[in-house]
């Protein structure tokens, strides 16, 4: 079987909330002028962290196909959810209707007036290698570029004895990637970690350190081995 | 004594819609809560259904023709919530 290997990409543009890891301990959810008020009350802290980092004036949208990639989505949106449930027996419509996993990237369509592909991802704490993927095949199937959303948000206190990665219980952040074809990163099988069983893969958080410190060649993307993400190119990061 | 209605039923659908930027006097006792006017859509009129049978123990039906009637404004809604409050 004559397979290509997965596209090279270029790192266009990012942007984040926070918008440094000094700043990571912020009170106030951030204001979202962009976002129209009658869409931006729906939004809970990792939403309004998301659709911050979807509406920075450093990275405008062009009307990309976005990957929105978060393990647990606004965890707290649906614990209070089954709380209520178990309290009172109904739940709150509104609460409700966003309790869907791609809800925030919803409301980011919404507020922009666009009709571009919106996928949500769960995928455990491999959620860096998944967006990676679903990234390199909308690459390959056409994008121009795509729009790589990674948001997360503490667990509830009640969750947190069962926390299986260490970010879970930090405090929420949302971070966009605007990634295209080219040659400076490579998703590449990671011949490097041949022992199945050790090891951790890369968070959202290590990626993004990772696209931001050329002094790495790659990071590994798989709890198992197999992928890793390569540096091939010599560009800077992003613009 | 309906003023008073009013302008609680005001700050009640506020807080229940996380109506940011939004204040009482902001909202006409006449104008129309969904489409035009304040903009509500579908999911609101349902959390305001339930805010509703919390507060005054009123039952609303979704299939009710007279719903649209009872919440074309905040007047028409302060009207019904007299009529009909059970709490």
């Amino acid at each position: 079987m004559n397979v290509a290997g997965p596209p090279g990409m270029n790192l266009r543009g990012w942007s984040a909330w926070p918008s440094s890891a000094d700043a990571r301990r912020v009170a106030a959810p951030p204001a979202l002028g962009e976002i129209p008020p009658l869409l931006r009350r729906r939004a809970d802290r990792m939403g309004r962290a998301a659709l911050h980092a979807l509406t920075r004036p450093e990275l405008p949208y062009t009307g990309q196909a976005v990957v929105m990639c978060s393990r647990l989505g606004e965890i707290g949106r649906s614990f209070g959810l089954q709380k209520e449930l178990a309290d009172e027996g109904s739940v709150s419509p509104q609460q409700f209707s966003m309790s869907v996993h791609h809800a925030v990237g919803g409301l980011f369509m919404m507020a922009k007036k666009a009709r571009a592909p919106l996928t949500a991802l769960a995928a455990g704490d491999e959620g860096a290698l998944a967006g990676l993927q679903e990234t390199a095949a909308q690459l390959v199937d056409g994008a121009g570029s795509v729009w790589l959303l990674f948001c997360e948000e503490p667990l509830p206190g009640e969750y947190r004895p069962f926390a299986a990665a260490p970010e879970d219980g930090t405090d929420h952040y949302a971070f966009v990637l605007e990634l295209a074809a080219g040659d400076e990163f490579r998703l590449a099988e990671d011949a490097g970690h041949a022992d199945p069983t050790a090891g951790r893969a890369a968070s959202p958080l290590d990626l993004l350190a990772f696209l931001l410190s050329p002094a790495e060649d790659a990071i590994r993307l798989s709890r198992r081995g197999g992928w890793a993400f390569r540096r091939t190119g010599r560009k800077g990061a992003g613009a | 004594m309906q003023e008073d209605l009013r302008h609680e039923i005001k700050v009640f659908i506020i807080e229940a819609l996380n109506m940011e930027d939004v204040t009482p006097e902001d909202i006409g006792d006449d104008e129309p809560l969904f489409g035009e006017g304040l903009g509500l859509d579908s999911i609101d009129s349902l959390e305001l259904g339930v805010g509703l049978q919390k507060r005054y123990g009123l039952r609303i039906s979704a299939e009710n023709e007279e719903t649209r009637r009872i919440f074309a404004s905040v007047r028409a809604l302060a009207d019904y919530v007299t009529a009909n409050r059970t709490r």
